[in-house]
């Protein structure tokens, strides 16, 4: 065997085993024969543009394209769940955002008067970033699948840029860290959206209605706890994104494996995000703060772990 | 569904007779000037969609010094998705034309 036919299998290895055990003699007779036999000692490789588009067709074969199996299918309804419900998040938060904005704006003397240019510049990124999230949810959820990509797409870049500018230097990472909470879900949409991908079409008023009722929703519950003593525990508690881990949560239960599986990796995500919360401790023995987010972080840990190991159980069986 | 042109290069690729997956890519090239060069990977996704919508069928299987070939046809729905899709392309084609005749006419009176 040449060290060409080696390298190229090697590559091959990519794909999934199920998939190799059909395709490997072929592809490598296919490629071979395209190349012909270079010798060794001209130390040849496959070119990047093959090696890019085995890398391709791995990614839409493990998420669920022609040609791969039952379970491979699951993992791809899983991530593209990660990106519906991560695009429902989004848009959500932005017109909670763009809201909020709008009511500050309406006030006299209001800050956006910034005589810093970076200032201005981040708010017309966050407002512009905002506005697209919507417009990608809507999109996703009409079938408009090209459309939901590049609005996420800019919205993602836009967010993290904007936090990048008005970040503060000695927490950048920090700041970033929190700006790319936006990107896996869009790398899910662009990952698990492949041509071949089930369409997702939710209908104009259903997607309407998915988008303001929770907005109404989480609205009405800030108006509640504004009547309330402020609670450490109440504000930890009704974290949005924690919130909507929580509802997932619940209504994944006895679902599909795949609708367990993304509400496993979305806690996962969340729970990527509190953890460094955790690791400012006050220096203060008396200074329990921490607790509530510590409870929060365990809960989130349990449910990543009951929603992935009964996901997986739950899984269809291997090709054989 | 959504042919696309590697997808319609194949299916035509494959009017003549069955072809194995070097055979296809060489015949693609032919048959775009060169403009399309199928990787071995992304022959494979087309022809896994392809042969999942039932368009192209495994015909036979040969070793050729060693190495497997597989040799794939067009079906008579595949033969049906690509006349109505040439058709779709060639009334585009006859509509560009026609405005570009217009403009071209316009531009010279």
């Amino acid at each position: 065997m040449s060290l060409l036919e080696r390298r190229y299998r090697s590559v091959l290895r990519l794909l999934p085993a199920s998939y190799r055990a059909v395709r490997e003699e072929e592809m490598v007779s296919a490629f071979m024969e395209f190349y012909g036999e270079v010798p060794d000692e001209e130390n040849p490789r496959p070119r990047w543009s093959e090696v890019a588009s085995v890398l391709a067709l791995s990614t839409r074969l493990r998420l669920g394209a022609p040609g791969a199996g039952p379970r491979f299918a699951a993992w791809g309804a899983a991530v593209r769940l990660v990106a519906q419900a991560g695009l429902l998040f989004e848009a959500v938060m932005g017109l909670l955002r763009l809201a909020r904005e709008a009511i500050f704006l309406s006030r006299p003397h209001h800050g956006f008067d910034s005589p810093f240019i970076e200032m201005r510049a981040s708010w017309a990124m966050y407002m512009i970033g905002w506005s697209l999230a919507v417009v990608a949810f809507l999109a996703l959820a009409s079938g408009g699948v090209r459309t939901a990509k590049v609005a996420a797409g800019v919205e993602c870049v836009l967010v993290v840029a904007a936090e990048v500018v008005t970040g503060d230097p000695d927490h950048l990472a920090w700041r970033v860290y929190i700006g790319l909470l936006n990107v896996p879900p869009v790398l899910a949409l662009f990952a698990a959206y492949h041509r071949d991908a089930p369409a997702f079409r939710l209908g104009r008023w259903r997607a309407v209605g998915l988008l303001v009722a929770p907005t109404v929703l989480y609205v009405l519950l800030q108006f509640s706890l504004d009547l309330l003593p402020y609670s450490l525990w109440l504000s930890t508690w009704t974290d949005p994104a924690a919130l909507a881990v929580c509802v997932g949560f619940c209504l994944a239960l006895r679902r599909s494996a795949s609708a367990r599986l993304g509400v496993a990796i979305l806690a996962g995500l969340l729970l990527l995000v509190q953890l460094p919360s955790l690791m400012n401790p006050s220096g203060d023995p008396e200074n329990l703060a921490w607790i509530p987010g510590a409870a929060q972080c365990g809960l989130l840990g349990a449910i990543v772990l009951v929603s992935a190991v009964s996901g997986v159980r739950a899984l269809p069986a291997v090709s054989p | 569904m959504n042919i696309t042109e590697p997808m319609f290069l194949t299916l035509t690729a494959l009017v003549g007779e069955p072809l194995h997956g070097y055979g296809i890519v060489q015949e693609v090239d032919r048959l775009s000037g060169g403009r399309v060069s199928l990787k071995i990977g992304s022959l494979y996704g087309v022809l896994d969609r392809l042969a999942a919508e039932g368009l192209v069928e495994l015909d036979r299987e040969e070793a050729v010094q060693g190495r497997l070939r597989r040799y794939y046809r067009l079906t008579d729905a595949g033969a049906g998705v690509l006349e109505a899709e040439a058709a779709r392309l060639a009334e585009h084609a006859r509509t560009a034309t026609a405005r570009l005749r217009a403009r071209t006419a316009g531009g010279l009176a």
